[in-house]
């Protein structure tokens, strides 16, 4: 059985297929687009997905959309009876938009030549099927969290073999999401971009304005919440925050403002709020569903500094967090429903790996290096190639890092890295410097699996955190090691890098063998404002434009 | 290349009239029933829990058949 997964008209539209429950391929839009986190219809990532797999739009059985378009409308017009007559300028933005396409879904797909059934899987219950079915577990607690879906802004759900019960629910405005998103905004950052910058920031400030936030968001002991939304602005107008939030936090941060003590402390306050209702959500969750296996799915899920807590602030003791948290992930979500729908006997199967994007081949990498007259060594011993790589950034060498299928998701998982070594702490700068970006944001460490605990105060030995989904701290006698990717509150986001990984697994082996350090530092392979490479030519031109010392593209190696 | 121009004003009148007929909509239509809604929406008062229950008997096949 084919299914082809889609998520799209909010942000990181997708397309995925499953075969027979499993997924065999899944890539954003805005890959091909080069917007990052595009919303419009995934158009480029169906095609893409259709011709991977060598299948004509005939041939599938099922669409899922990850989504009801006719609730959400539901919504946007409720939304505009509450706020009348405040509501007129995105009245009159939203209403082509809505009324012109993207209502019309169930067109949209016809006229790709589709013509079977469609199916539209509530938005965050695509989100808490992506985290359950792909998880190791038989049944587990399951927290959805986003801005908004439909209604729902946050869910709980209990999760057993092939069904997912929903438990309770908080609907919009209330919304854990747009609360971060708001906070992001007023900092000077983009929206439905830029929350991990607030993130990064945190660790810099001190939650000193925690008091005001409260007087904003009421929460209660069971981790529900409600906006005083006398503060925002997202329902009436194209700004999340209002003049009252402006008179009681002050004046908001331009983009190219700089950052000051206050916006540290703004950002650690929102942060601190955030991980309270975060964990009073779960331990509630936990009250209710008694057991210690949890799932995480929803934008709020990629908060990965509050996710490395939970492990101390609740019961739960064997998280999962799909890596495609949001709403790209979603559209994964949504086409497993539908396999297990129509086909109830069916047994999920999960997930270790996001690698399930583009490839390209010796073949197709070889004239776009010759077209950039690009100097090169092709390895023709895997072993070899390995080697030197690791040689390399041993030696200090920053490298482009461009291998087999390209990941799912937001994060750079080792197919589409820059890397270096995690030591000393200039190479955080220089490797700042080469993705544009500013100095205070941190980065992650890919880490070897059987030696993540002697470098970070994990859960347990052998801890699996394949996703870079959260943040630990680094033991304290390691910190000089990892000098690179330790953020001031002492902590760093990890991937754990096992055999599933292939050649990125072999290079840190490598690495470690040469340096006595089981870790480099990842980072995704773009620049500021451009989503993660997709073809060998924006590589290698990413590489020509900034400070790169070489670049692994398939079984070359490039210099300078 | 006038062929264009002429498009691109007759565009631009378009969204021009779309503009003023949803402006007059969202004034009088959507005015008009945003008062009787707001007159009997409840508001919502201070409870122990936000949380609300949710709903698991609609999860049928038929129900993800609908866009609604």
């Amino acid at each position: 059985m084919l299914i082809l997964g889609i998520s799209a008209y909010y942000h990181d539209s997708a397309a995925c297929i499953i075969k027979d429950g499993k997924v065999i391929v899944a890539i954003e839009e805005e890959r091909f687009t080069r917007i990052k986190h595009d919303n419009s219809f995934p158009y480029q990532a169906i095609e893409f997905c259709l011709k991977d797999q060598s299948l004509k739009f005939q041939e599938i059985d099922y669409v899922a959309y990850y989504e009801k378009p006719l609730l959400k409308f539901e919504r946007i017009l409720e939304t505009f009876l509450a706020t009348w007559p405040f509501s007129l300028m995105p009245f009159l933005k939203g209403m082509p938009e809505w009324l012109n396409y993207k209502i019309k879904i169930e067109a949209t797909i016809k006229k790709l030549g589709f013509k079977n059934q469609i199916f539209f899987i509530p938005h965050h219950f695509s989100h808490a099927v992506a985290s359950f079915y792909p998880s190791p577990f038989e049944k587990a607690a399951i927290l959805t969290v986003d801005g908004v879906g439909e209604w729902q802004t946050t869910g709980l759900w209990f999760g057993e073999n092939n069904n997912i019960k929903p438990l309770k629910q908080i609907n919009f405005p209330d919304s854990l999401g747009l609360l971060y998103s708001t906070f992001t905004a007023y900092l000077g950052f983009k929206v439905n971009e830029d929350e991990y910058k607030l993130m990064g920031l945190a660790a810099y400030g001190k939650p000193t304005f925690v008091n005001r936030i409260h007087s904003i968001v009421d929460i209660k002991d069971d981790g529900s919440f409600r906006l005083n939304l006398d503060y925002f602005g997202f329902r009436e107008s194209f700004s999340m925050y209002n003049h009252n939030f402006e008179y009681l936090f002050g004046k908001i941060r331009k983009s190219d403002e700089k950052i000051t003590k206050r916006h540290k402390d703004i950002a650690a306050s929102t942060q601190t709020v955030t991980e309270e209702i975060y964990f009073k959500m779960l331990n509630y969750l936990y009250s209710i569903t008694k057991t210690e296996n949890l799932c995480l799915s929803g934008g709020v899920a990629l908060n990965a500094l509050a996710n490395g807590k939970i492990y101390k602030e609740t019961p739960f003791k064997n998280i999962y967090i799909f890596g495609a948290a949001g709403d790209s992930g979603a559209a994964v979500g949504a086409g497993l429903h539908v396999y297990q729908q129509t086909l109830p006997s069916a047994k999920k199967q999960s997930i270790d790996n996001l690698y399930f994007g583009s490839e390209y081949s010796n073949e197709q990498i070889k004239p776009v290096l010759e077209k950039h007259k690009l100097k090169y060594k092709k390895f023709v011993n895997k072993k070899e190639l390995i080697n030197k790589t690791a040689e390399l950034l041993s030696q200090g060498k920053i490298i482009g890092w461009f291998q087999g299928r390209s990941e799912f998701g937001p994060r750079a998982l080792g197919s589409r890295s820059i890397l270096c070594k995690p030591n000393p702490r200039s190479m955080k700068t220089k490797m700042n410097l080469i993705k544009i970006r500013e100095q205070f944001r941190p980065f992650a460490g890919s880490i070897l699996q059987d030696k993540v605990y002697e470098y970070f105060d994990v859960p347990k030995i052998n801890h699996w955190s394949p996703f870079m989904t959260f943040c630990f701290q680094v033991k304290k006698d390691k910190k000089k090691d990892l000098s690179a990717i330790v953020h001031p509150d002492g902590t760093c986001r990890i991937q754990t890098v096992n055999k599933v990984n292939g050649r990125y697994y072999l290079l840190i082996k490598k690495f470690y063998e040469l340096t006595g350090i089981p870790c480099i530092l990842n980072t995704s392979f773009n620049l500021k404002g451009e989503p993660i490479v997709e073809n060998p030519e924006q590589a290698i031109k990413d590489f020509l434009k900034t400070k790169m010392d070489y670049l692994v593209i398939g079984d070359f190696l490039v210099f300078k | 290349m006038t062929k264009s121009k002429i498009q691109i004003f007759i565009k631009i009148l378009n969204n021009f009239f779309i503009s003023i007929i949803l402006f007059l909509f969202y004034f009088f239509i959507i005015g008009l029933i945003s008062v009787i809604y707001k007159l009997f929406k409840n508001n919502k008062e201070k409870a122990d829990s936000y949380w609300q229950d949710s709903s698991p008997d609609n999860f049928n096949l038929e129900y993800f058949k609908s866009a609604y």
